[in-house]
């Protein structure tokens, strides 16, 4: 994450000038320095040596994420409420070390805190609260809808190796999908979406153009992004090419049809002649005599009767030339259309603009790629038993804290607080429960933590209980995903209970159930997952 | 764009050229179909109705053809005299609003658009295959999730699949597999086949002599919660002309949040206060009458706005067909099954809809389903296909009413369990 310490904290609140006294300081050696204020007036620093630092009145001091909620809420908050708010732009890892040392009140994360950082709060005696999420956001990697590259579902390491510098894929092939050659598309350099995305993908803090595949199309909307997915220049390019190719066609053979339809003209202009004659022939055999009225009305019926019969001949050519016409242009569009509509461009978009064109889109499934725990998460080392963890000594790299893709025989069947653990693949679609769930993995959600102390304190309070309540509309203003109403009571639960979770509610039995889940084969290859 | 794609399908076969793209290229007819994208996760563990039970095969219409579900359930039992909701009208409205996007540089904006576009039933993309044990060997189902969010297929290992039946993976792959003599249907989500293996995103098992929903807040294969082979046509009930069913139809703008039974989850977008998923829709006494007996368009199918024509019918449209759509949708209704682009009604698509109309003595028949062709007319390309989509298509949502709605249900609901959250977009 390319790291946006504002120098300059951003106080919000009504009286600006009142704030001055409550800076951030956020140097970890505990040494005094001297904050700056939005208005530029210096300010005296706290610091983290012992004791904890008093907090300011009527002030909540908040360290949050670029580009989260944190901005935004504390804004909100100060407006409406009364109550100061010293809010600062930081990382995860100094968010957790403000927190850690009483220099912050509240903090908004994109991750849990690690046991580090755990430590360091009991060390200085402060009780970490549960996560309360805000929001999410995701990368949705999709191709163009109602085509099919031949699979469903790409690996989170497959995903970075298909946009990554020096890519191996060239061909969905290579990845166990049906032949048909890859283009990779996504936002320009330099913009928050292309930053985000190097994130949850590459796995890169600050990425550039470099960090990319050289083919990398980059797109400086995601609207013209989509249209390359789409093919919408292309097939737009292959229907003048189409219309091209329809006019030369009829200009080559315009002459050949002329003199068929003179020639057919001239059959017919022939035949009605003849059937006049014999006609004729026919009433002067009879005797018939004609006055000369009657005459004539025969002489016009017989010339409308010519005109019918030349007309219908050119008609019948020229519907049998366009038929032709037709059949070879629509030959002709088949492939070309084909070509232009090919399905093999995959795009890397925020998860709410896919929202807004699903129809046009389809996404991949992705896979974390390694063992996980019915929500989804990945099973942590420290999630096994030290049986468990001896056991794998020999499988597992020294200082690895994820638990590895394993033959399923070495496998452990349940983490060493009996959740039961399943192999890859666990390929996961993307939607607002998979994401704001962090099921998903591509994506990073919005965590709100506080403390048991600073929830203490009025203003705290209302400070989380304001951010919780108004989650999903900013999110949605901000397009982003928003929590589900069951996510915003559980954190509002949390906060009103001191910041740990409260009781959860007797859960059902689990459904006895006599078969075997289904599981594949070691060996099967399951279509759709890719491979490679 | 959908609606574009509909007409071009309807012109493309009356042997019309139209155009679709931004140049108005004539050559160009392209079929592009409705959408209707699905989220699923597990459904509540505990005994559903929808759940099955070994026995009867669904039930037998009063033309002996098959019907999935028990007679008394919402996709059996008609609508006559059932009295229309207050805000039937207002339902209506809303129902045919759909999001529209505005792009301007980086700057997404969003509006909603209402638009009485006609209804088009899918034959050949967005709808689903429906296959069953006839024929099916042995197949191997696999979930390509962990088995909690695989729905009732975890503990599904084969099943009995025809083996050149397959899912369309770029149609969200749905699939139903039927097994008419263990009584029960399973309905894929993302479903793709490679030789004799079929993997999946989630799977709903269904009782066929059950009542065809679940108990609210369960989860399908479909967003509302229904099976996604209820309310499908069939091709043998179309041949029949003949419908004893209800049909399932998809809306531009179903309620956001709130359903009502037999739906048991929702995926809408439109207004909180819109049709919801769930509803049942029914065409209007009056309309019914005017719209049996409508003459045969004769020229454009575009009226002077360039939307389809509602005061005629499309020639080479088998009209013992739309007969059959119509009474159905007078006596049986309609439920709201799903959010799409444009209203739309579903058909079976592993069916040869493109079948064309024959006599007893095998010669082709005219639009009427009655009279044989005139010998000069007697080839395929003159012929009357069974079903291409357009059959209704002077029909809009403007011309049903919604019947009484019980009662409502929150979606997520406020209190329950964070799981059984599939809604996708919430637009602001």
């Amino acid at each position: 994450m390319r790291t946006r310490r504002l120098i300059a904290t951003l106080l919000v609140g009504a009286g600006a000038a009142a704030l001055g006294a409550c800076g951030i300081d956020t140097d970890q050696a505990g040494t005094p320095t001297t904050g700056t204020t939005q208005g530029g007036t210096p300010t005296q620093a706290r610091t983290n040596t012992e004791p904890l630092p008093r907090p300011p009145e009527n002030t909540v001091r908040v360290d949050g994420l670029t580009d989260g909620l944190g901005g935004i809420i504390s804004q909100r908050f100060a407006a409406r409420s009364g109550v100061d708010v010293a809010f600062i732009r930081t990382t995860d890892e100094q968010a957790f070390a403000d927190l850690c040392a009483g220099r912050v009140d509240v903090i908004e994360v994109s991750r849990d805190p690690t046991d580090a950082e755990l430590a360091a709060c009991r060390e200085r005696g402060i009780t970490l609260s549960e996560a309360m999420e805000l929001g999410a956001d995701a990368v949705v990697l999709a191709t163009k809808n109602e085509a099919d590259v031949g699979g469903d579902c790409i690996s989170v390491r497959q995903a970075r190796d298909l946009f990554r510098a020096g890519s191996p894929y060239a061909s969905w092939a290579q990845l166990g999908f049906r032949d048909i050659p890859i283009t990779v598309t996504g936002p320009e350099d330099d913009t928050r979406v292309f930053t985000f995305m190097g994130q949850v993908v590459l796995g890169i803090n600050d990425p550039s153009l470099a960090d990319v595949r050289a083919d990398y199309v980059a797109e400086p909307s995601e609207r013209l992004e989509r249209e390359e997915v789409v093919g919408t220049d292309r097939v737009r390019a292959a229907n003048r090419r189409i219309a091209r190719f329809r006019a030369r066609l009829r200009a080559e053979t315009q002459r050949e049809r002329q003199r068929a339809v003179d020639a057919a003209v001239a059959e017919a202009d022939r035949r009605v002649l003849r059937e006049i004659e014999a006609e004729n022939r026919r009433r002067a055999e009879s005797g018939v005599t004609l006055s000369a009225e009657q005459a004539q009305r025969i002489d016009e019926r017989n010339a409308a009767r010519v005109d019918r019969a030349k007309r219908i001949a050119a008609a019948r050519v020229n519907a049998r030339y366009d038929r032709e016409l037709d059949d070879r242009v629509r030959r002709y569009a088949r492939g070309v259309l084909a070509e232009a509509e090919a399905p093999g461009v995959v795009g890397a978009f925020r998860f709410t603009y896919y929202e807004l064109f699903e129809e046009q889109l389809r996404p991949f499934e992705i896979d974390l790629g390694v063992p996980v725990t019915a929500t989804g998460s990945p099973v942590r080392m420290s999630d096994l038993t030290p049986a468990a963890r001896r056991r794998l000594r020999a499988e597992v790299p020294e200082g690895a804290r994820e638990l590895p893709a394993l033959p399923r025989g070495q496998l452990p069947s349940q983490t060493a607080e009996g959740e039961r653990i399943y192999s890859p693949p666990n390929c996961v679609f993307p939607s607002q429960y998979t994401i704001t769930s962090g099921a998903y993995p591509l994506s990073r959600r919005l965590l709100l933590f506080t403390s048991a102390q600073a929830l203490e304190r009025d203003e705290v309070l209302d400070y989380v209980e304001f951010a919780l309540d108004r989650a999903q509309r900013l999110a949605a203003e901000q397009r982003l995903v928003p929590i589900t109403n069951a996510q915003r009571d559980t954190g509002l639960a949390i906060a009103r209970n001191g910041g740990e979770a409260p009781p959860p509610a007797e859960e059902e039995a689990p459904e006895a159930t006599s078969t075997t889940p289904t599981t594949p084969a070691e060996d099967e290859g399951i279509p759709g997952v890719a491979t490679g | 764009m959908r609606r574009c794609g509909a007409a071009v399908a309807a012109l493309a076969v009356a042997g019309l050229l139209a155009a679709c793209g931004d140049d108005g290229d004539e050559t160009v007819t392209r079929t592009v179909t409705q959408t209707a994208t699905t989220t699923v996760e597990d459904a509540p563990a505990r005994t559903t109705p929808g759940v099955a039970t070994d026995g009867a095969a669904g039930d037998r219409s009063a033309t002996a053809m098959f019907r999935p579900f028990a007679s008394d359930s919402p996709w059996n039992t008609t609508v006559t005299g059932r009295p229309v909701d207050a805000a039937s009208e207002r339902m209506i409205l809303e129902a045919q609003e759909r999001v529209g996007v505005i792009e301007r540089g980086d700057v997404v904006a969003t509006e909603r658009r209402r638009i009485d576009d006609p209804l088009f039933i899918n034959t050949r993309a967005w709808t689903v295959p429906i296959v069953d044990e006839e024929n099916g060997v042995e197949t191997r189902v696999i979930c390509r999730q962990i088995p909690p969010d695989c729905g009732d297929g975890r503990r599904v290992q084969t099943l009995l699949v025809p083996p050149d039946a397959a899912p369309k993976p770029q149609y969200d792959g749905w699939f139903t597999i039927l097994n008419r003599r263990e009584g029960v249907a399973y309905d894929l989500w993302r479903a793709r086949r490679a030789g004799d293996v079929i993997s999946y995103e989630f799977m709903r098992r269904w009782a066929l002599n059950g009542p065809g929903y679940q108990p609210p807040d369960s989860v399908s294969a479909r967003g509302s919660g229904l099976p996604l082979f209820a309310g499908v046509l069939l091709p043998e009930e179309v041949a029949a002309g003949r419908i004893e069913h209800a049909l399932a139809i998809s809306i531009p703008g179903p309620a956001q949040g709130t359903y009502v039974q037999p739906a048991s989850a929702t995926d809408g977008n439109g207004r909180s206060t819109s049709l919801p998923e769930g509803a049942r829709i029914r065409l209007r006494p009056g309309r019914y009458d005017q719209l049996l007996n409508l003459p045969t368009c004769k020229g454009s199918l575009l009226d002077a706005q360039g939307e389809y024509r509602s005061d005629c019918i499309a020639p080479r449209t088998n009209r013992k067909a739309a007969r059959a759509i119509l009474t159905a949708l007078r006596e049986y209704g309609a439920i709201v099954v799903d959010r799409s682009r444009t209203p739309t009604l579903y058909a079976k698509l592993n069916a040869d809809w493109s079948e064309p109309l024959r006599g007893p003595d095998g010669r082709f028949l005219a639009a009427d389903g009655r009279t044989p062709l005139p010998r000069r007319l007697q080839n395929r390309s003159q012929a009357t296909p069974l079903l291409r989509g357009n059959e209704v298509q002077f029909l809009r949502l403007s011309d049903f009413e919604v019947l009484e709605l019980g009662q409502t249900y929150r979606f997520p609901p406020v209190n329950g369990d964070a799981t059984v959250q599939t809604f996708t977009p919430v637009v602001p």
